[in-house]
């Protein structure tokens, strides 16, 4: 079976920032087979180990620029100046996973509007649709590659 | 005046000014934080229960050291005395905390420098230039690293926030299959933290410049400590030494913190200035009551590692110190001995039966409306302290940051190495990154120590005597 990574990120303190945490609780509740959850509030290096073994990748984060829930293909990024700090970002991490063993074939970006990145454990109303949006998309997204 | 904004491979946000006097030469130097949470305002009216996984959000990077604080202040407001086994379960999640942190530090953020070298194209110094050179070792941090996650995982429920470290003690007892599992990765982990020893010891003659320029100078260290004289990561008493290995305080009750600590603010940083209050007078210069926190203040506090590999490392470490160890460069060696250590500790907490034993937790109200809860962070001491009314609310918090007490030292460590390396308006390259290369030296995390949350950028500011800005170079 395809093995998925799904990774949800942001910080749950700060409302919407969460919301990438709360679609990962989300998916793990449903209880995909071939499915793997993470809820990270932030992306760390050793996630590179995990990555570097599944097919497919999904990370999940909220983003004030987009005004709509939005899934988008992501790559590994170009070898450079890469300033990893204690947290890091999809394409490195997928570059990092490469020099660990490999570069999932399938690589996904799903963003969630955010508004409100105020102290507080509520998502707004927009971004609480937003996440019902992304978590049926996850969902379409595991059933592809499992019926492909 | 020279400005290096952002400072990179740290966490949080900074910038330096360094300022220059009439012939040109470097004057003064300020590092200045440039982020606020004001996390600690956020925290009252919740109630202490809820502080564990709460203030464990301060920081994602070291989140189970807020854990340990919290919940140590959380059984001193329950008035109980913990279980045996749950103390030695907590002391195995600090271990996996400090391995897993200090790998990242040493073999991610710093190593590139080290092993590429400070003038090294930067382009590719950075974890992926280290895998080019080094792929072996670069793949072992990052294993090194995942083991430490994976024991903090396995014991308190998540790798981040973890949910398993409560007051009274912990959520759930430990299975023989995860002591199992953890023995059998304690192997790897112990061979990775011997051969980057090795390695760091082998190249640390030809860092000498770096050794007596980043952060050398007599200062204070504080960390906990034992009766044993045996290195402290979890409980016991505070105490003090000099740069002559004196002690100058010693048997300091956690809950007492304020008689020898106390805090500064500066009009031009985020970032508060703890300082040994013993020594500060009240019309005096905080820069009096300079003292240093973590890996070097612990390895220069303790007597002994108490285990077997790291106080061999130790005693080759000390010669090569001359005794105390005084320079900040000496972070990244002590970092390295206390991954060691760490491995060779939880060893032997999991080779004890009762490790595994049932009775986890103890159960009480609120019995205290005062306490501090005080664990050594992998980057230092950290406090907690709080204040709650008979229903457990929080009315007042303090917490003192780990970070924050090495505030005056990494200042006097950037205006060292702009001494020693800045000559003239501008700044090439390689010294900017021995100047952001100091600061790494502590492994700052100043998302948790201003409670502020984001990346760490730098700028660093050239400043004349008259106000001019001489030249500004940033980054991130």
């Amino acid at each position: 079976m395809v093995e998925i990574l799904v990774i949800g990120y942001g910080n749950d303190l700060r409302s919407d920032d969460g919301a990438g945490r709360v679609v990962a609780s989300r998916i793990e509740a449903a209880d995909h087979p071939g499915v793997i959850v993470r809820s990270q509030s932030q992306l760390t290096p050793e996630l590179a180990l995990d990555i570097a073994r599944a097919d497919v990748v999904v990370f999940v984060d909220a983003n004030v620029d987009c005004k709509e829930m939005a899934v988008h293909p992501v790559h590994a990024g170009d070898r450079g100046a890469h300033s990893m700090s204690h947290h890091t970002d999809p394409t490195t991490l997928l570059l990092l996973a490469g020099d660990l063993g490999r570069v999932p074939p399938r690589a996904h970006s799903v963003s969630i509007p955010a508004t409100n990145l105020e102290l507080g454990f509520d998502l707004s109303p927009a971004t609480a649709a937003a996440v019902e949006e992304a978590v049926e998309a996850i969902a379409g997204i595991v059933s592809m590659h499992h019926d492909s | 005046m020279v400005v290096i904004d952002p400072v990179t491979r740290i966490e949080g946000h900074a910038k330096i000014t360094i300022a220059l006097d009439d012939a040109g030469s470097v004057s003064d130097c300020r590092f200045h934080v440039t982020e606020f949470r004001g996390f600690e305002e956020f925290c009252k009216g919740r109630p202490v229960w809820e502080m564990p996984s709460l203030t464990a959000r301060t920081c994602g990077i070291c989140p189970v050291s807020h854990l340990l604080a919290s919940a140590k202040a959380g059984d001193a407001i329950m008035g109980v005395k913990i279980p045996d086994t749950a103390v030695k379960l907590r002391r195995i999640v600090n271990l996996g905390q400090i391995i897993q942190s200090h790998a990242l530090s040493f073999f991610h953020l710093s190593a590139p420098d080290l092993l590429l070298g400070m003038d090294s194209d930067p382009a590719a110094r950075n974890v992926f230039g280290l895998m080019a050179e080094e792929p072996e070792l670069a793949r072992r941090g990052i294993m090194l690293r995942s083991f430490g996650q994976g024991v903090i995982e396995s014991i308190a429920g998540r790798k981040v926030h973890s949910p398993g470290i409560l007051p009274g003690g912990i959520a759930e007892q430990m299975t023989e299959e995860t002591r199992e599992h953890l023995i059998e990765g304690l192997v790897d982990a112990r061979k990775t933290a011997e051969d980057a020893l090795v390695l760091f010891t082998g190249m640390l003659d030809t860092f000498e410049r770096e050794v007596r320029a980043f952060g050398s100078f007599p200062s204070l260290f504080l960390s906990l400590a034992n009766d044993d004289g045996l290195w402290e990561h979890y409980d016991g008493h505070l105490k003090v030494v000099d740069a002559e290995g004196n002690t100058v305080a010693d048997g300091v009750a956690p809950s007492d913190y304020r008689s020898i600590i106390g805090e500064a603010g500066r009009r031009d940083s985020y970032l508060k200035s703890p300082y040994f209050k013993p020594n500060v007078g009240p019309d005096d210069d905080p820069l009096e009551g300079i003292y240093r926190v973590g890996p070097l203040a612990r390895l220069n506090v303790c007597e002994r590692m108490g285990v077997t590999a790291a106080d061999e490392a130790l005693t080759e470490y000390r010669e090569r110190a001359g005794g105390v160890a005084t320079s900040s460069f000496f972070y990244h060696y002590a970092r390295l001995i206390e991954i060691l250590a760490a491995t060779e500790r939880m060893a032997d907490h999991l080779a004890d039966d009762t490790v595994t034993g049932p009775h986890v937790r103890a159960y009480a109200g609120v019995n205290q409306h005062h306490a501090v809860g005080v664990s050594e962070a992998p980057r230092g001491t950290l406090f907690h302290e709080y204040q709650v009314d008979e229903h457990g609310v929080l009315t007042d918090v303090n917490m003192i940051i780990a970070t924050g007490q090495n505030n005056l030292p990494m200042n006097e460590t950037v205006l060292q190495i702009a001494k020693e390396w800045i000559d003239g308006p501008t700044i090439p390259e390689g010294i900017l990154n021995r100047i952001e290369a100091g600061i790494r030296a502590y492994d700052p995390c100043l998302s948790c120590s201003t409670h502020a949350i984001g990346m760490m950028p730098l700028v660093v500011t050239l400043v004349a005597p008259d106000g001019e800005v001489v030249s500004e170079v940033r980054r991130g």
